[in-house]
């Protein structure tokens, strides 16, 4: 896998290629990235069609309780309640892959306004956004969530709110990083001598050569907002039962940790591998879209 | 040192300001929680208006909210956190209750973790392109993906359940620990604490011996430990003398903000191994809108933070000769 035209064995003339092609085939050819993608792609794939070929529903209940995986017709088991768990844990995918997707956008859409304007403009309202986001970063994200969650409810908006209050301010920071950094460059400063407007010179110039790292924080965005939704829900103040959380299902099975774990392992591994995949994605990424890191194996 | 001087008391100002502005935040959250001591108190009962007039007044309820707050602050500065809205217990009590526990198991923890990311660092650095240390990265990116209640529970079930059958002497924890919060070794009980300190320890261990990992193996390619190995030093000397104690400096900044959210930590752990500690109290009483006891142990757990960013500010200056100390050196 090596660029060197010297070397290269596939055509006569030495390869060429754009960054974005090149992100691509070095995303490609690291293996744990392939790992992450694969078991994204298979949870996704069951999370789509789950649902819809299991004849059971999250919330309908069965005579059989704590049955094993493959007896009665339930392909994972039931839960104490007689509630079919592959039902459930396939619908869990989905609402945590729906909150961490939702969570992420309102995020990085928040993280690169107020970044942004903290990176470009500084002075005195870079120094009150950072002074705010220091005195953000203090309180314990945990405590936030209580807060918000007990006052308004543990409706679907009101977690995606209480996720975003704890997680703006992380991709607010990067953001802001990156655009000072950015800012610095010569060709921003040629684009100013030239007499480039604010706002050419924030979309044209700035925005394109600041994506690179938004698309890693997405990635740590969403396996963070997945991790802290089921950390809700375990202490009680995210979705509550009946909702088929994986967080929730793995709170309740709890009382049957040591007669039947297999109501703990499965939404507590496929949690697992739902959070690390992504964060094998995100690892891959990183490596990928650094452009120090062009050219070598 | 003069310039020392001045960046530390410039720092402990800001601090000041952060530890203010977050608790006043705190404070805005919590009490604009509908939760107030007469439903807690009365449930679903009705009592007479006078009995509800007398418990408003007693918690200060019928000032406006600045008198409150106003309030608060005085109190606080005489060492007086308020009363629970529950049981009337005063908070300080239930401070005091929780720190004995939340104290031992953080204490614990963060030295389980610093021995062991300490020990992993250097010997997969040592050691790079073994076999333990290829597992070493593996654990240390898996680890990622798993939140600590399920890393608990997983404890739980390997050490309580699988091997001695049912016999939950290691997983069912808590007897309660001797009551002097200041008493880190317990004399009694000790078994019940192996367990959690290690689940607090092992959640960013992994990541912070990966990261002196990184940072040894980038000291080790620079000149002056060429030189050292070429002055003829044993590699004994080299290794902890020049190249360590120049891969500590990120590794500090790590390890700081490891202990600022070990609080998200803590609450996990004690919630599953049904330790009494400040995590599961704030928990409980967020879930039940105890506001006096949230505000009272979040006070604390901020100031700790706020504390610990301090002290790794400091020490980043004093470790690095390099930093210039004059207000652009933080970060």
């Amino acid at each position: 896998m090596s660029l060197d035209p010297a070397l290269n064995v596939e055509g006569d003339l030495p390869q060429s290629l754009s960054y974005w092609q090149d992100v691509r085939k070095r995303f490609f050819s690291n293996k744990l990235s392939i790992v992450g993608l694969s078991m994204l792609s298979f949870l996704v794939l069951i999370a789509i069609v789950g649902p819809i070929i299991s004849k059971w529903s999250t919330d309908g209940m069965d005579s059989h309780i704590l049955t094993s995986p493959f007896t009665f017709g339930h392909w994972l088991g039931t839960d104490d309640l007689g509630r079919d768990i592959f039902a459930r844990v396939t619908t869990g995918i989905r609402l945590s892959l729906t909150v961490a997707i939702v969570v992420t956008t309102i995020s990085v859409f928040v993280g690169v306004t107020l970044g942004g304007i903290a990176g470009y403009f500084g002075g005195i309202i870079d120094t009150i956004i950072s002074r705010f986001i220091d005195t953000w970063q203090v309180i314990p994200f945990v405590l936030i969530g209580f807060a918000i969650i007990t006052v308004f409810g543990s409706s679907f908006w009101v977690i995606v709110a209480a996720l975003v209050f704890t997680g703006w301010y992380s991709t607010t920071r990067l953001f802001r990083a990156s655009v000072m950094q950015v800012k610095s460059l010569e060709y921003v400063e040629a684009a100013r001598a030239s007499g480039a407007k604010t706002s050419r010179i924030i979309l044209r110039h700035i925005g394109p050569n600041a994506i690179p790292p938004i698309i890693v924080v997405l990635a740590f965005t969403i396996a963070g907002s997945i991790l802290s939704e089921s950390i809700y829900a375990f202490l009680g103040v995210g979705f509550r039962e009946p909702t088929p959380s994986l967080g929730v299902m793995i709170s309740s099975s709890r009382n049957f940790l040591t007669d039947h774990p297999f109501v703990f392992f499965i939404p507590g591994s496929i949690l697992v591998v739902l959070t690390l995949s992504i964060v094998l994605i995100g690892d891959g990424l990183r490596d990928a879209l650094d452009p120090k890191l062009r050219g070598l194996k | 040192m003069g310039t020392m001087f001045t960046y530390t008391i410039k720092r402990l100002g800001q601090m000041l300001i952060v530890v203010w502005a977050a608790v006043t935040l705190m404070f805005t959250l919590f009490f604009i929680i509908p939760g107030d001591p007469i439903s807690l108190k009365s449930g679903e009962k009705s009592l007479p208006p006078e009995i509800l007039h007398n418990i408003t007044v007693k918690y200060g309820l019928d000032q406006p909210t600045i008198v409150q707050y106003g309030r608060f602050w005085s109190h606080l500065f005489h060492g007086d956190l308020g009363y629970s809205y529950k049981n009337e217990k005063s908070v300080n009590t239930i401070l005091h209750d929780g720190l004995a526990t939340s104290g031992r198991l953080l204490f614990w923890g963060a030295l389980f973790q610093l021995i062991i990311a300490l020990t992993v660092g250097l010997t997969s650095a040592i050691k790079r392109g073994s076999i333990g240390d290829k597992l070493g990265t593996v654990f240390s990116v898996g680890i990622q993906g798993i939140p600590v209640f399920v890393s608990g529970l997983l404890a739980q079930y390997l050490f309580g359940v699988l091997p001695f059958s049912m016999h939950w002497d290691w997983a069912n924890f808590y007897k309660p620990w001797p009551t002097q919060w200041w008493g880190v070794i317990p004399t009694e009980g000790w078994k019940g604490l192996v367990l959690p300190a290690l689940v607090v320890a092992v959640v960013d261990a992994a990541y912070i011996a990966r990261m002196l990992r990184s940072s040894l193996l980038e000291v080790l390619r620079a000149d002056y430990i060429r030189t050292a190995f070429a002055k003829g030093l044993s590699a004994r000397r080299v290794w902890f003398h020049h190249a360590l104690r120049n891969a500590l400096i990120p590794v500090v900044t790590v390890y700081g903000t490891s202990l600022i959210a070990i609080f998200g930590v803590a609450v996990q752990t004690e919630k599953v191994f049904s330790l009494p500690g400040m995590g599961s109290t704030i928990a409980d009483s967020a879930l039940s809108q105890d506001s006096p006891v949230v505000l009272g142990l979040a006070i604390v757990v901020i100031a700790f933070g706020a504390i610990v960013n301090l002290i790794v500010d400091l020490s980043y200056a004093l470790i690095d000769p390099r930093i210039k100390v004059d207000g652009k050196a933080n970060h």
